[in-house]
């Protein structure tokens, strides 16, 4: 759970809250391209550190450093697979797949952490994103907690009548927790079709394209970063390649 | 006046159930009423309700026959996002129709699916923020408002689409008794000043009576009983609902002392009747 966490929004104040989600998703693209062109371990440690910078930045070590935490435990896994599976690609290639992992692990991690879903979702759908899928996004993420609380009403129901969810073994507990499932299914089914209705009864799905209420506006430095993550990716990219002669 | 609602002979029976929820309901509705609809559960209440803005036939498939005229328009031939700009509908539980980050993103919310230009949207957002006095929670997320708080933001954000009819399905369902009354207050004011036809859902009829210019009772899918409330609550069906306590005590007096007055449906205008015939005047006491 503690490394779900680390990919949610936690509101603050810090330049990297106040960037647009575009320009970020720009340098967020320039960071996956390349950590997954470069099998340099100098390469992908650089690129960590800058990542740390970029979390001090954003006044979110600490949340970041969760996330981390908890992807390190996949990191060590990947790296001893890849010594297992290629003894002959050597420690340091091993070594570069588990860094790679964790930097992208880390630039996510901390896009989502000064993103406010509801603003990415603004922002698609600014770039042209249909509604459906952007409603889709802010839906999902805004019942979450509603979601949590029928589990517990659901739990608390079955509890009453003598369900027993925290004695007896493994297997006991996790079958006995498999029996909240249907009438928590149930549940959510019917909230949805209610959540469908109140839509509907909003007038969405309707014949025309949706406009959008104050949409996300760029600023001048968001258009520069933008601008820059651009050279950046292309010069990466094309040294990769090797520069036209 | 041709009525603002029109239903004849209206029978529905959902997909795949054999009995109807709706029989023969005959219905007409003026501009300006404030109709208040009660009955047992499963009476066919929601269903009428949602027949009104077309989520049947539209959203909940089924067999519908009758005629239902709804502001001029017939629903069966009438999606619902277009029902959307006359009929304002609200449910029972705000939290599943309030969906947006912002009170003001969800006031706008209907005006976006509907494809307002920004600087309309804008004027109607400023315009219902005022008039709900909601300007100081315009950047707050709904889900953290109070439960009144979100109905109220729930019916403001129909508001905005400027219907001439709001229906609710038991909006004060999930409030407590202050609140309700916030909301049924409120109600009744868009009613008298803007001219807003009502239609409410409510079991709590003891609130609700007041603001109420037409008392409809349903039972098994049949409307039973329809006229002004102070002529409804006294006839046998209304018992099926549960009398207010101030009218079965109008009730008693009425049956003991032998005398008619108009049927209190306030303790404050029970309190009046008590008052004036202790003072003798009329027959009676």
């Amino acid at each position: 759970m503690s490394m779900l966490e680390g990919f949610l929004y936690k509101p603050k104040e810090s330049p990297l809250h106040k960037l647009d989600p575009r320009s970020k998703a720009v340098i967020l693209v320039f960071y996956t391209v390349t950590s997954l062109i470069y099998l340099d371990p100098i390469v992908l440690i650089l690129l960590l550190l800058s990542v740390v910078l970029l979390s001090i930045v954003g006044k979110c070590v600490r949340e970041w450093s969760k996330s981390v935490k908890a992807t390190l435990t996949f990191a060590l896994v990947i790296f001893i697979l890849n010594v297992l599976a290629s003894p002959g690609l050597g420690y340091t290639y091993a070594l570069a797949m588990s860094l790679r992992f964790l930097s992208l692990a880390a630039a996510f991690s901390l896009y989502f952490l000064t993103t406010p879903p509801e603003a990415l979702a603004l922002s698609l759908e600014a770039a042209g994103l249909p509604r459906d899928f952007t409603l889709m996004l802010t839906l999902s993420l805004r019942f979450v907690p509603t979601l949590a609380r029928d589990l517990q009403i659901v739990t608390d129901a079955f509890r009453s009548r003598g369900l027993k969810l925290d004695s007896g073994n493994y297997v006991e507990r996790l079958y006995n927790f498999a029996k909240l499932l249907t009438p928590l299914i149930v549940f959510e089914i019917r909230r949805s079709l209610m959540i469908a209705e109140a839509l509907e009864s909003r007038g969405f799905g309707g014949a025309v394209k949706p406009s959008l209420y104050k949409p996300p506006k760029m600023s001048l430095i968001d258009y520069m970063i933008t601008a820059g993550g651009l050279v950046a990716l292309g010069v990466i990219v094309c040294y990769h390649l090797g520069f036209p002669q | 006046m041709t009525p603002l609602i029109e239903l004849r002979d209206v029978y529905f029976t959902y997909e795949g159930e054999k009995n109807p929820a709706l029989k023969g309901i005959n219905l007409e509705i003026k501009e300006g009423e404030f109709v208040l609809l009660t009955g047992p559960s499963g009476c066919g209440k929601s269903t009428l309700c949602r027949l009104l803005n077309g989520l049947i036939p539209h959203f909940y498939g089924g067999d519908l026959k009758g005629e239902v005229i709804v502001d001029g328009l017939d629903v069966r031939s009438t999606p619902t996002y277009e029902m959307a700009k006359h009929v304002g509908m609200v449910f029972q539980n705000p939290e599943n129709q309030l969906f947006n980050s912002s009170v003001e993103r969800e006031i706008a919310f209907g005006l976006e699916s509907l494809g307002f230009p920004p600087d309309e949207m804008e004027r109607r957002v400023e315009e219902v923020l005022r008039a709900f006095n909601l300007v100081e929670l315009r950047d707050t997320p709904p889900y953290m408002l109070s439960g009144g708080q979100q109905q109220k933001v729930a019916i403001a954000s129909i508001i905005a689409l400027r219907p001439k009819i709001i229906v609710l399905d038991e909006p004060t369902a999930n409030l407590d008794p202050l609140s309700a009354e916030e909301i049924l207050e409120l109600l009744s004011v868009l009613c008298k000043d803007q001219n807003i036809t009502i239609i409410l859902v409510e079991h709590r009829l003891e609130i609700a009576l007041k603001y109420a210019s037409r008392l409809i009772i349903m039972k098994n899918g049949e409307k039973i009983a329809d006229g002004t409330p102070r002529d409804v609550l006294l006839t046998k069906e209304a018992e099926i609902v549960g009398i207010p306590p101030v009218v079965e005590v109008y009730k008693t007096i009425r049956r003991r002392y032998r005398i008619t007055r108009v049927t209190p449906l306030t303790p404050h205008d029970l309190a009046n009747l008590i008052e004036s015939l202790a003072r003798g005047e009329g027959n009676g006491l």
